[in-house]
Order: C-alpha cells, then sequence, then structure tokens
C-alpha cells in the first residue's frame, strides 16, 4: 500500500485556534497542524487542565476516524452529492470557518458531530479523509461495495448528464463499463475510489475513467470510455 | 432466496436515497424496505440497525437534525400480562357545572386510577371568563371526583375539542374505591347502578404471519387520518429480491390498486376504483347508509398478543361513524412501521369488514395508552354482534362484542 496518496494534491484549512487563524495541512498521507510544531506538548497541556487545543482536537479526531469506514457511508460521493461545508459549531456561514472545539461535548454525541465536522472542512480534505480510509481496503463487504456503488453512480450521473442511472456495479480486478438500454453495467476495483476518484479523473476529457495508472503523479495511463459506450482506451494525461 | 445479500440491498437503497435528493422529505424507502425484511425474517436485526444508523449519519451531515432518515422512534418494553381489570360503568347522565354541561357517559375505575368519560360542552361567556383557555396546550380545568367512601382526587383533562366543547377523559392520578355505588363530580351525585355488556376475547394465530404478502396488506392499510400513503413499489421491489414475492404474483395487482386508491384520496372522498377486492371494496366505498346511535360499555381486556396487551372500554356509534376507546400497553404498539404497530379491524357477525384508524391519542402512566379508534366504513344497523380484531405481527386478538343497544 506505499504511495497510495501519489496524486492526491496537498490540501488545507484553517481553524479558529486560540484566537488565532492556523492552518492544518494535508500531503502524502499525512494531516499536520503547521502552527504546532509540538503536538505531545499541546495534548500535555491540555491533560493539565489547559485550554483545549482545537488544531490537537483536529488532528486527533482525523486519526480517531482514519480506518473508520463510516467515513465512506457519510461522506460526499462526489460534484451531484452536495455537502454544506458551512462553519460547524459556530453557527456561522464563513466558509473559512471550519472547525470549533467539542472538548466539551459528551463522549457519544461529540464523537460523531465530529465526524460530521471533519467531513464538512471546507476544501479537499473530506475527499482526503476519504482516500484515506479506503486505501487499505480491497471490497469483499456489503458497506465497501456500497461505498464504490455510490461515487461511481453519482460519477456517471454527472458524465451522462442522467442522475438518476441504473447502476449494475460488479467489484473485481477486471474493468469494464457497458450500457444495456437503461441499465449501466460497470465493474471496478475497490481501488477506484483512491486510484481514480479521490484524485479527480473520474470523468476527463468526456470520457470515464476506468483506471489510472501514475509512477509520479504527474503522468497518467487512463483507461477510458467514451459516451457511445464502446471499448475502453487508453488516454496519456501529463499534469 | 439463496444468493440474496440483505445488507447489500439495503445499502444500494441508502445510496439511491442520498442522491436523490428531491425526496428527501418523503417517507425513508431505506426504512420501509428494513423493516420488509425484518418482517419476513430475511435480515438480521443488529445488521439492519446498523445500516440504517450509516445512513442516518450520512442524511444528518447533508440536511442536519430534520434528515428524512430520522425516524426517531423507540419501542417500548412489550407487555406480559393483561392489562389491569376495570369495573366499567355506563353513566348517560348531564351535568351543570360552572364550566359548562357535562354528558358523563361512562366511568371506569382501576386499580391505579379512575376515569370518566365525557363531552363537556360551554358558550362563549364561559371562555371569556378565562375558564376554558384557548391555545394547543388548553382544555378544561380539572374536576374532583369523589366515590362513596368519601374519598376525592382531582381528575385531569385529555382529549379534544372545538369552539364550544370538549370531549375526552377526566382522569384521577390515584384511585378510588372500585365498588362505590356512586360517584360525585363537583359535588354532583352519579349513581353507577348499570353494567357494561358481556363480552369475549381470546387470541388467534394469524394465516399469513410471516407472508410476504401478508405485509404487504399491512403496509399499505392506513392506521390514521393522516396517512397518505407509503412506499409500496419499494417494498415489493425488496420483497421480490429476496425471493419472497414473484414479481409477477397475481396478489400483486390488487395490493397496487388498493395502496394507489389511499394514496389518491380514497379514505377522504376520493375516487375508488372499481374491481378493488374485500375487504377494500367495503371499507372504501363512500357512504352506506346510517349506522344506529347508542354507546355500550364494554370493559374487556385481551390476553397478550405479539407484545401487546389492549383493553376496550365502550364502543360508541352514531349515524356516520363508530369508534372504541381503547387502552393499549405499550403505548408504542400504537406507532412506528407497519411491521410493528398494532392494525385495526373488525367484522360483524353479517360478514361486514371495517378498517380502523387511530384517532385522538395519549399516553397515559406506566406508559399505557389510551385513545380512540375510528372505524369506517358505518356499522350496520342489522348486526348483532361485532368482532374487534387488534392486530399483531402474528397474532391478532379478538373481541366479540354483541351490540346489545339500550
Amino acid at each position: 500500500m506505499s504511495d497510495w496518496w501519489l496524486g492526491l494534491e496537498p490540501a488545507q484549512t484553517t481553524v479558529d485556534c486560540g484566537g488565532a487563524r492556523h492552518t492544518l495541512r494535508w500531503e502524502r498521507g499525512t494531516l499536520t497542524a503547521l502552527d504546532h510544531p509540538d503536538v505531545e506538548g499541546e495534548r500535555a497541556l491540555a491533560a493539565l487542565g489547559g485550554e483545549p487545543c482545537v488544531c490537537v482536537e483536529v488532528l486527533d479526531a482525523w486519526a480517531r476516524y482514519a480506518a473508520d469506514e463510516r467515513v465512506l457511508v457519510a461522506a460526499s460521493r462526489g460534484p451531484a452529492d452536495h455537502v454544506p461545508r458551512e462553519a460547524w459549531g459556530s453557527g456561522g456561514d464563513d466558509e473559512e470557518h471550519g472547525w470549533v472545539s467539542y472538548g466539551s461535548m459528551p463522549d457519544e454525541e461529540g464523537a460523531d458531530v465530529q465526524l460530521l465536522g471533519l467531513l464538512a472542512l471546507p476544501g479537499a480534505l473530506p475527499d482526503r479523509l476519504v482516500a484515506t480510509v479506503a486505501a487499505p481496503r480491497s471490497g469483499g463487504t456489503a458497506k465497501l461495495h456500497a461505498a464504490l456503488h455510490g461515487r461511481v453512480a453519482a460519477a456517471l450521473g454527472v458524465w451522462l448528464g442522467e442522475p438518476g442511472a441504473e447502476l449494475s456495479l460488479t467489484v473485481g480486478d477486471a474493468v469494464a463499463l457497458t450500457r444495456d438500454g437503461a441499465v449501466i453495467h460497470a465493474q471496478l476495483p475497490f481501488s477506484w475510489i483512491v486510484s481514480v476518484w479521490a484524485r479527480g479523473l473520474a470523468t476527463v476529457a468526456g470520457r470515464f475513467c476506468l483506471a489510472a495508472e501514475t509512477a509520479d503523479g504527474r503522468t497518467y495511463e487512463l483507461l477510458t470510455v467514451k459516451p457511445d459506450f464502446g471499448a475502453p482506451e487508453r488516454v496519456r494525461l501529463q499534469l | 432466496m439463496p444468493g440474496f445479500d440483505a445488507e447489500l440491498h439495503l445499502r444500494l437503497l441508502g445510496e439511491r436515497a442520498l442522491l436523490d435528493r428531491g425526496a428527501q422529505h418523503e417517507a425513508s424507502p431505506l426504512r420501509a424496505a428494513a423493516d420488509a425484511l425484518l418482517a419476513i425474517g430475511a435480515a438480521d436485526r443488529a445488521v439492519v440497525d446498523e445500516v440504517l444508523a450509516d445512513y442516518r449519519l450520512a442524511s444528518r451531515l447533508r440536511e442536519g437534525e430534520a434528515a428524512f432518515f430520522e425516524d426517531g422512534f423507540e419501542p417500548g418494553a412489550p407487555a406480559t400480562e393483561p392489562l389491569p381489570a376495570r369495573r366499567v360503568v355506563p353513566c348517560d347522565v348531564e351535568l351543570e357545572l360552572a364550566i359548562g354541561t357535562l354528558r358523563a357517559r361512562y366511568v371506569s375505575f382501576s386499580e391505579r386510577s379512575t376515569t370518566l368519560d365525557a363531552l363537556l360542552r360551554f358558550d362563549g361567556a364561559v371562555r371569556r371568563r378565562g375558564l376554558i383557555t384557548a391555545g394547543f396546550h388548553s382544555g378544561p380545568p380539572s374536576l374532583t371526583l369523589t366515590d362513596d367512601r368519601g374519598t376525592a382526587a382531582p381528575a385531569h383533562f385529555s382529549g379534544g375539542g372545538g369552539e364550544t366543547y370538549w370531549e375526552g377523559r377526566f382522569m384521577t392520578l390515584g384511585p378510588l374505591a372500585q365498588d362505590t355505588r356512586f360517584i360525585e363530580v363537583d359535588g354532583q351525585r352519579v349513581d353507577l347502578v348499570a353494567g357494561a355488556v358481556r363480552t369475549e376475547s381470546w387470541i388467534e394465530p394469524l394465516p399469513d404471519a410471516g407472508s410476504a404478502i401478508g405485509y404487504l396488506w399491512r403496509v399499505v392499510a392506513p392506521h390514521d387520518d393522516f396517512f397518505s400513503g407509503v412506499r409500496h413499489e419499494t417494498v415489493i421491489e425488496t420483497l421480490v429480491a429476496a425471493g419472497a414475492l414473484a414479481p409477477d404474483d397475481p396478489a400483486l395487482a390488487e395490493v397496487r390498486a388498493v395502496a394507489t386508491a389511499v394514496q389518491e384520496g380514497a379514505m377522504h372522498g376520493g375516487p375508488v376504483p372499481r374491481g378493488l377486492p374485500e375487504p377494500w371494496k367495503t371499507v372504501l366505498r363512500p357512504g352506506r347508509g346510517r349506522g344506529p346511535e347508542g354507546m355500550l360499555v364494554v370493559g374487556a381486556a385481551t390476553p397478550v398478543f405479539d407484545g401487546t396487551a389492549v383493553g376496550v372500554a365502550a364502543l360508541e356509534s352514531e349515524k356516520a361513524s363508530w369508534r372504541i376507546d381503547v387502552d393499549v400497553a405499550p403505548a408504542s404498539a400504537m406507532f412506528g412501521s407497519a411491521a410493528g404497530r398494532l392494525a385495526w379491524w373488525a367484522i360483524d357477525d353479517r360478514g361486514g369488514h371495517y378498517l380502523g384508524q387511530m384517532g385522538n391519542w395519549g399516553t397515559e402512566q406506566d406508559e399505557i395508552g389510551r385513545g380512540e379508534v375510528h372505524f369506517r366504513p358505518v356499522l350496520d344497523k342489522r348486526a348483532t354482534s361485532v368482532d374487534i380484531h387488534p392486530t399483531g405481527r402474528t397474532q391478532r386478538a379478538v373481541i366479540r362484542i354483541p351490540l346489545e343497544w339500550p
């Protein structure tokens, strides 16, 4: 699973931490609080009764949910599945406000609220969390099948201009995309979520992307299908 | 059906529902499908709960706390014994009180409380004096009920009403003597001499318990006056996918015809198509003459069936309608999905069928629900008895009431 993050651009958001605007940045698979070089020190201070550090709360929530498959169920499936990115917890509509402290909430209620807060963060961080959860998995369960199905269906709906297009999905190593009347038949691996969807490559130049390979995150070999559902064709993409 | 993955079926429905944002305020298709699979034993409860919780979370992220996946219904603990025996005595007297004219219909005594079922009429002058308040949390002031030992207790009102009347029950929080010879209502004496009609009650297994078609019929039956239809096609799709129904089962055409008629307002004067199966042809047919007029005090209690216990205090019939006053334990048995809540039917001794719907309802102490079940069509004047069928998942109770009108 090395370098699963290859091709996933850095993403960041800002939070109100201790009265200042601080930045959290995701890059190469890791979320970092840029304004807190000593995160363990911040945790120790909070444990001794100091004011909770919002940046550390976000980091801790991220670590908590990095393996939680509910992320795949709850997170946006893409542009066709709008999730409000409002200032969660602050009650405002400031799109730059991503996080306020939930440290005082009861555990279970606070936990769900923190997950929802992560997935409502502005920018691409929620998609990076999806990729983080999906990367080590290969499917095989109903939950993961549905997670892939929803993202493929959303992407197909946008690509074809048919939001309610009926999809029949088979999860497997081989890839295929055909149409039989009203039903679209797709066969894709679970890794499509990370290798194609998370990289924003579901539709490229009017084509639907079945697979994407890259060695450097800049040059891609894409296997694509045109809207006529003809045979898949290889396309080279240089970023 | 071999190969049917209930969890995957539900999750794919959830995916479809999340992307179908235009339907976000309709009843949840996921809930409808989940209930159907549980009803026919094709899904595990723990798995269903997890799927529903997952998509509830997803919906909260998109819609906030008004998420359409939220149903928030928690069933109460199942009943383990019949409801406490009640002495129910008809009154049928009118009393002039400071707040208006009270028609006392019957008094019901249990070891926990005493209830006076009454209709209170008042005029505008009473309202202006502030004796009858207006608004959502309003009603007549409490009455004082006193038994023949001199024990007195305030009785608080629950029920409904309009501009010049309230109709419901005045209930004490503590008991009065169950064998009292009379009751005083704010100092005015009401003798208790008459008795309730003699009834029989028993329980029966449902012949179609656990069957897919039986469940479908429960789904399409309107349970209250606000019922506007269900996702019956989602339920049918799910039952077919699970292998519990053949897609060309002839019964499906009948179910669809009834469901469509209900959704198009057949219960409220809308068109009733020809060719509906019984009992729906009778139940939905508009107007059928006039029913008998009168009240029968019943005082019946059923054995426990499907974790539910029912008591029927009275049956009242008017020209255009009839209803029963009931107690139900747990109170939650009147709510929730078609799979879990009671359905109400009745059959008279002439073979006439009636469908019951929940009317005014409240939850009293000890989680016992109390209220009215209204039946349609009107009661057949020629019937000499009627069997009330509160119906659970696998069993129904039968309460046979002789229609001996005073």
